[in-house]
């Protein structure tokens, strides 16, 4: 049976280097998925997945044992991915202010509503909507990510993000409604 | 209960409390279009929930013996540097001591306790048994033959 989490961060404690190698495999892939799906990047996802890392392995000794591990270290991901979006924004990345939908544009993807003539590259809609969602701005994207893929709650990614409540529900229906209203062009819905 | 898209999506996120749920339940009975709205939002929640495996980089178990070795050094470093309890302590009271044995005729103390027969305060034999040991060590410690 594989040694769980809370062993190795003990072993990792008392140096030993396997307990280092065990932990990081067993999760290295994972974190450098989200950081790729917050960042769209490649280079800044390997760079985040260090940092995370390092911060994990700085932190091992405060760490409370009876917390589960996974989710510490994703919250460790999470600030790190915000402060390096918000370093990264010429602007505050999570503005509590109204954005005008006008903003928010699934870029050239999607064919004209006015042109329905138009011919579209047809392409399977997990490709398409991929798309979409690189092209949401980052803190909709960062939000989409932890609230379909990580499975987090309003509340859970309000904490997680520092994010009050109102602006996380607030941004989550407007990017929603943005990748919608995609899907409305390129599927040709009706109303 | 009007029709708006962001109930749909929060009773999708499955954050409606119980007695909202239900009032949307009804309305969605007899709204067509909600009806319509929300299998189109339905889909999009099962496309955003797929997570396609993406292909790790090349260079990830290079990046891992990295951040290891980094953090391994961190830690031994960290270690070394942590003086013990003692250690700590012999350095804190050295000044103290030193300056307990400038005072006049302390180190007649001894002396004087066994001409008069009196025994001295064993505050006093305690610092002086710590000033021997960390602050004038004996001849013998420093390894003299005799």
């Amino acid at each position: 049976m594989a040694e769980d989490d809370r062993q190795l961060v003990l072993r990792c404690r008392e140096m030993q280097e396997q307990a280092y190698q065990d932990l990081m495999r067993r999760y290295e892939g994972y974190i450098y998925r989200l950081c790729h799906r917050f960042t769209g990047n490649r280079e800044d996802a390997l760079d985040l997945t260090q940092e995370t890392f390092i911060r994990v392995f700085q932190g091992l000794d405060t760490y409370n044992l009876n917390r589960p591990f996974k989710p510490w270290l994703r919250q460790v991901a999470v600030n790190i991915s915000v402060n390096f979006l918000q370093r990264r924004s010429s602007s505050p990345l999570f503005l509590d202010q109204p954005v005008a939908d006008s903003n928010i544009t699934l870029g050239d993807t999607v064919a004209s509503r006015e042109d329905p003539a138009q011919e579209i590259e047809w392409q399977e809609t997990g490709r398409f909507l991929q798309e979409a969602i690189n092209r949401l701005p980052q803190a909709y994207r960062l939000l989409i990510v932890l609230r379909h893929q990580e499975g987090m709650s309003y509340q859970e990614i309000a904490e997680e993000t520092g994010v009050p409540l109102g602006t996380v529900k607030t941004h989550l229906f407007r990017a929603r409604a943005a990748l919608r209203k995609g899907l409305s062009t390129y599927y040709a819905w009706e109303g | 209960m009007e029709c708006h898209q962001e109930n749909l999506q929060i009773y999708l996120d499955g954050e409606m409390d119980a007695q909202s749920r239900k009032t949307l339940e009804v309305h969605l009975g007899r709204c067509r279009s909600c009806r319509q709205e929300i299998a189109r939002l339905q889909l999009l929640w099962l496309e955003l929930g797929q997570t396609n495996e993406m292909q790790l980089p090349a260079e990830l178990p290079y990046l891992r013996q990295q951040i290891i070795n980094q953090a391994m050094r961190s830690r031994q470093d960290k270690q070394n540097f942590e003086l013990g309890y003692w250690d700590a302590q012999k350095l804190a009271w050295q000044p103290a001591i030193r300056g307990a044995s400038y005072f006049p005729g302390v180190g007649l103390l001894s002396t004087v306790s066994r001409a008069t027969g009196r025994q001295i305060p064993k505050l006093m034999t305690g610092t002086m048994a710590l000033a021997r040991r960390f602050v004038f060590p004996s001849r013998d410690q420093k390894g003299g033959n005799q």
